[in-house]
């Protein structure tokens, strides 16, 4: 019988989720702690950077899961099923903004990425390499640098990204590598800061 | 997170690569540089520190108020725990053990007195027999009134109530001692009648008075 209170930081995502839907307080600090910041990140990233309407996003996808805490499937990996709310929540938004064109995975490739998103990286970038990482990746069209920062800043594995994207893992390893080849060829000159 | 190609790049070195990884890998890089060059890339961005975002604490607020009137009336979720083991809602009620250990309880609480009782060490009991306690009767009020004969003067004892006595003329001699003021005959106590009521006329007056 478990008398002893669960330790939450070390419960994971779906025993997390098993517990809030019995009404568990604390076990949705903890998922709150864990996902509000990266959610918020995303949300900035896809919806142009717009504060406001990703702190809408962001209460918005936890209200989800405290009104419809039974929506989440324990057996599936919770990171790909918040990942793959906020991108159909995303989707959605583009939607309602009539800015959706000519995509595959659902995003729009013209989306105000290049001026909005000109400050992805710059706000904390305080050397060469990384205003020309951030460059490079903003140069990269909307589904390529997507896929890698899906991978790179959200920590999201091939399948995963595949999960939450709907695309298959082929292609997402394929705009993954042409991304990375592309970063390369652009970074070449800092070899040495990338081999640190 | 489960290991992809990306990790075997940052983890590997080309030609640790197996055979397996090498034609999963082919499609992307064809050669030795190629896959430096990515594995560069990948260690490169993997020591970057990204922007990390904060939500508002207005949000986890109205979160917060969210789940208060989401989830009103629930138990910790220790209690929570303990009755859903000891009373599981999906089992029938005869097979939850709150419930076995229940029955269990009082089988033993009823078994109890049988296989403590111990009939030697019983003490018999007999039956007692009350005998009444003679009681002193009280002297209460006496009248006594002056015949025109010399009469006996009797003595009437009563327990609670004034009775009121008249001394009757020759041949009554009477002798009145009531033990039960509700009249039921007592061995132990003394009662004579002499002559019947009819002939000495005072008495029926003296009755008269009385009730």
């Amino acid at each position: 019988m478990k008398l002893v209170k669960p330790q939450y930081k070390e419960m994971t995502d779906e025993s997390l989720m098993i517990a809030i839907s019995k009404g568990d307080k604390r076990a949705f600090n903890q998922i709150y702690e864990r996902y509000s910041g990266p959610l918020l990140g995303y949300f900035m990233r896809l919806l142009w950077r717009d504060r406001e309407k990703a702190e809408d996003f962001v209460h918005d996808i936890f209200a989800k899961i405290i009104r419809k805490p039974e929506l989440f499937d324990p057996t599936r990996k919770f990171k790909t099923w918040i990942y793959s709310v906020a991108n159909n929540m995303c989707k959605n938004e583009y939607k309602k903004q009539e800015v959706r064109k000519n995509t595959t995975n659902g995003l729009d490739h013209t989306y105000a990425v290049k001026d909005l998103n000109a400050n992805v990286f710059s706000e904390v970038s305080d050397n060469q390499f990384r205003d020309e990482f951030t460059k490079s990746l903003e140069d990269l069209d909307n589904k390529h640098s997507e896929v890698f920062k899906l991978r790179h800043i959200d920590g999201l594995s091939i399948k995963e990204i595949a999960e939450v994207t709907g695309i298959s893992d082929g292609t997402v390893k394929s705009r993954l590598f042409y991304a990375t080849k592309y970063l390369a060829a652009s970074l070449e000159d800092f070899n040495p800061v990338m081999n640190r | 997170m489960e290991k992809d190609l990306v990790d075997i790049i940052m983890e590997k070195s080309y030609i640790e690569l197996s055979a397996n990884e090498k034609a999963e890998l082919g499609e992307f890089c064809s050669s030795e540089s190629e896959y430096n060059q990515m594995k560069d890339v990948f260690h490169g961005v993997e020591g970057m520190q990204f922007e990390t975002f904060t939500p508002k604490k207005e949000t986890k607020e109205s979160l917060d108020n969210l789940f208060d009137s989401s989830f009103p009336k629930v138990a910790p979720i220790w209690y929570m725990s303990i009755l859903a083991r000891v009373a599981p809602k999906e089992k029938v009620v005869y097979r939850q053990p709150l419930v076995q250990i229940a029955a269990i309880g009082l089988l033993i609480f009823l078994a109890y007195p049988f296989f403590n009782s111990d009939v030697t060490d019983e003490v018999p009991q007999f039956s007692e027999v009350e005998s009444p306690k003679p009681s002193t009767p009280e002297v209460k009020n006496i009248v006594v009134t002056e015949p025109a004969q010399p009469l006996e003067v009797v003595d009437v004892v009563v327990q609670s109530e004034p009775i009121l006595v008249a001394v009757v003329p020759e041949p009554v001699l009477a002798a009145v001692v009531v033990g039960h003021s509700d009249g039921v005959w007592d061995p132990s106590t003394e009662m004579a009648f002499s002559q019947p009521a009819s002939e000495s006329p005072e008495m029926l007056d003296l009755l008269t008075a009385t009730f």
